[in-house]
């Protein structure tokens, strides 16, 4: 069962939202809030294994909630919704601890799709994400400190430059020579080493600097 | 001086009895320049039939201004000096109007003719024996004798006769003086020239070319008027009487184009642009003609209408500071300056006031004008940057609007609607697929809401966004259609800049490639390659589609609007298409 928490502060579409995910197997639905206002203390009593965060809310933003829970819940996987594709927003909230986004007129279908991708460790990054996440790689090794900094593998890189150039995940792992299990789990390690990189000081630094000049 | 009162002492000359005794100008040892002033005799001969022996049995008018002056006129002028010479010194006779075509100077002792010289700007330059612009005779007087001089003048300018005498050494500094005077003036007019030709060269805004251009042929007109084309380019060639008027004629038509560009007075005064335009047309056809046919009431005309168009652009530049623009106040500062300046000279020219220092009034004069000008385009380009600050906000403005409330109502009613589909499903297939249709719309209405968005926000102006953009596009329609696709975009163009039309119809391109691909192809792979080499780019979309018939597809709307687009944007269109390789369509052009 994978519990699901959704922040949305649109009444009816948090409702829909809900009865689609509850009326579906394996999915379970913690609790539906208009804002992340207390997301901490929502996720303390719901623990549950996926969010859904709005980008944009009245009150915290929906980035901000995700540096929260993620300081404190590491192991919440969350999945960000969007109205358009906002890349630099996108990319913040990816750096801040998401797992990935939807876009918001997506199908149901696909909704419960990519809450069952994040769920298993993270989404498929877009060829302009991925492109971000890779430069930033590259930018910041040298503003971090050695012992604090986590290098991506060899062959993460590469699964990250396949994705730059918008193969899918058949035609990297036929590149890379590896299964489609394996391209999954580079890219949970991409995610998860992003996360932690954005959260050292150095680099959280460099990056807010990065996004106010963007 | 009043006007009024400069008109009646005019009549009160036209009407002086002639005088009786003539003062004799004492040219001593003691003195180093001596000015004429009062001290000679007028005579006008509407006839041009008196003779040097002639003359000389007529009573002369005693000069009622310090300068003789006969405004514009085709008499022949006649000046009569008495001269009492004393110690060993040098003396020059100076006359500072180097527009005198013809002057010529006879020396009478014990009435007998002892000497004559011919200047005037019909002579050749090299035949001045002082080689300056302005006629300066030589006087070869014998010490403690008394002389009489006769002066003859003639000029299709205007006649006026500005007459000091010069001890030798004393006159070489004076020509100095003067002539350093000029040389800071044209230095300056050559630098506000040139810098404002540099603010053209660099921004393309023309208001800085047709100011530039303005001050140039003003500068040129004082050139010509002051004897510096006479002295350093065209001697006495049939130029020189017309060239002032050429250039006053050239600056003129400038003028009123800078004016039209700066004020903007259409809305205000419609008839104005008309009016203008047209009086510039009139300027320009006159001053060419001049060039054929010229006469010395030309220059009567010249002014009037000068003074006609500078009375209409300062009664709408009136207007338009009345209404609290600032910068038609700083224009009107500027032009008032020029005008004031001008109406004296024409004033002097006319012989309406005394006729000294003619030359430094407008220089003084248009050199106020041209700093407060300067001025007034500063103050016009700080608006233009607020107002570009303005309109980019409101840019921002509206795109966020967009973004923030249209976006979110939309993809609220996709989401809506494809929510209670899936709901409704099982009940009522019917309903669910009229959910269905709603939730397609939207979101087609959502990508045209998002393209708009993308047009108008300024921050979407670096090419890197564009990039990122063409990315989007290929991955949401070929993912769309689950269509295998790969990107491979060269990294230095995302620092290319592009101007906006182009980037506009190379994206419509790109989009409809991607789109065709998608939509009638039957590909399962598409391939898109973006590189940039020696300044050319290229563009290579292909896929392994079952491809079409060239020939047949090029009677159809959609390649010739991809021909089109391609035209406009300069490039080479390339296409290949067969059933066993697919499609292929290059485009390459130079940015």
């Amino acid at each position: 069962m994978i519990r699901v928490a959704l922040f949305e502060d649109i009444k009816e579409i948090r409702e829909l939202l809900s009865e689609t995910i509850e009326n579906c197997e394996g999915l379970l639905m913690t609790g539906a809030y208009a804002n992340a206002n207390d997301a901490l203390k929502v996720m303390k009593r719901d623990r549950p294994d996926v969010v859904l965060m709005d980008i944009q809310m009245s009150g915290i933003s929906g980035i901000e909630a995700v540096r929260t829970i993620k300081a404190s819940f590491p192991e919440i996987q969350i999945l960000m919704q969007t109205v358009f594709e906002d890349n630099a927003r996108i990319f913040a909230a990816i750096c801040a601890g998401a797992s990935g986004y939807i876009l918001k007129d997506a199908s149901p279908e696909r909704y419960l799709d990519a809450i069952i991708e994040v769920s298993q460790g993270g989404a498929p990054m877009s060829p302009v994400i991925a492109r971000k996440v890779l430069t930033m790689f590259q930018g910041q090794n040298t503003a971090a400190p050695k012992e604090e900094y986590h290098e991506l593998s060899p062959t993460e890189q590469k699964v990250l430059g396949c994705l730059v150039r918008g193969l899918s995940y058949k035609l990297i792992a036929d590149e890379c020579k590896i299964s489609i299990s394996t391209v999954n789990f580079h890219l949970k390690n991409i995610y998860r080493k992003l996360h932690v990189n954005s959260a050292t000081e150095a680099i959280s630094k460099a990056l807010r600097q990065q996004l106010t000049s963007s | 001086m009043n006007t009024r009162i400069a008109t009646l002492l005019f009549f009160i000359w036209l009407i002086s009895i002639p005088s009786l005794a003539q003062e004799c100008i004492e040219l001593g040892s003691s003195k180093v320049s001596v000015s004429v002033g009062l001290k000679c005799g007028v005579l006008e001969d509407s006839e041009a039939t008196l003779t040097l022996h002639s003359v000389q049995k007529i009573p002369f008018k005693k000069t009622m201004s310090t300068i003789p002056n006969s405004g514009y006129t085709a008499s022949v002028v006649w000046v009569k000096i008495n001269v009492l010479k004393k110690g060993e010194k040098r003396w020059y006779l100076e006359i500072d109007n180097p527009r005198l075509n013809d002057v010529t100077l006879y020396v009478i002792h014990e009435k007998k003719l002892v000497y004559t010289q011919k200047l005037g700007d019909g002579l050749p330059f090299d035949a001045y024996f002082i080689p300056d612009r302005i006629p300066i005779f030589n006087l070869p007087l014998v010490s403690n004798q008394s002389y009489t001089l006769y002066l003859r003048a003639v000029s299709t300018e205007d006649l006026k006769l500005p007459l000091t005498f010069w001890e030798e050494r004393e006159l070489y500094a004076h020509l100095a003086g003067k002539n350093l005077i000029w040389g800071i003036y044209f230095g300056f007019i050559l630098l506000i020239t040139l810098y404002n030709f540099f603010l053209w060269f660099v921004t393309r805004d023309s208001i800085y070319g047709h100011y530039s251009l303005y001050v140039l042929f003003f500068g040129a007109f004082q050139f010509c008027l002051y004897g510096f084309g006479y002295q350093y380019i065209w001697s006495n060639s049939v130029f020189n009487d017309r060239s002032h008027i050429f250039f006053l004629g050239l600056s003129g038509v400038f003028l009123t184009y800078f004016s039209l560009y700066f004020l903007d007075p259409y809305k205000r005064f419609p008839w104005l642009k008309l009016f203008m335009k047209t009086a510039a047309y009139v300027f320009a056809v006159g001053f060419t003609v001049c060039l054929f046919w010229y006469n010395f009431y030309i220059n009567v005309v010249f002014i009037t209408a000068a003074a006609i168009m500078v009375g209409i652009q300062c009664y709408s530049a009136i207007g338009l500071a009345w209404a609290g623009s600032k910068m038609a106040q700083l224009y009107l500062l500027a032009s008032g300056a020029l005008s004031v300046a001008v109406l004296v000279v024409g004033m002097k020219n006319l012989g309406w006031i005394p006729a000294d220092n003619q030359d430094y009034y407008l220089m003084a004069g248009s050199m106020f004008e041209i700093v407060l000008f300067s001025l007034a385009l500063g103050y016009r380009l700080r608006s233009m940057q607020l107002e570009k600050l303005r309109q980019q906000q409101v840019r921002d403005e509206i795109s966020t609007n967009l973004h923030d409330d249209l976006g979110a109502s939309l993809s609220s009613l996709t989401m809506l609607s494809e929510l209670n589909r899936r709901k409704i499903q099982k009940k009522d297939p019917e309903l669910a697929e009229m959910f269905g249709r709603i939730s397609e719309r939207s979101r087609e209405a959502m990508r045209l809401v998002r393209e708009a968005v993308w047009e108008i926000n300024p921050h979407n102006d670096t090419s890197e966004e564009w990039v990122d953009r063409m990315v989007t596009f290929a991955q949401d329609t070929f993912g769309a259609r689950q269509i295998e696709f790969e990107l491979l975009i060269d990294d230095s163009l995302r620092h290319e800049q592009f101007p906006i039309d182009q980037r506009r119809n190379f994206f419509l391109i790109f989009k409809e490639a991607v789109n065709n691909i998608a939509k009638h192809s039957g590909a399962t792979h598409a391939k898109v390659f973006f590189e940039k080499k020696n300044g050319v780019l290229k563009l290579l979309i292909s896929d392994n589609g079952h491809g079409f018939d060239i020939a047949q597809a090029t009677e159809g709307n959609g390649l010739k609007n991809f021909q089109k687009r391609a035209d406009s944007l300069g490039a080479v269109l390339l296409l290949q298409s067969s059933p066993q390789s697919g499609t292929c369509i290059q485009l390459t052009f130079r940015a």
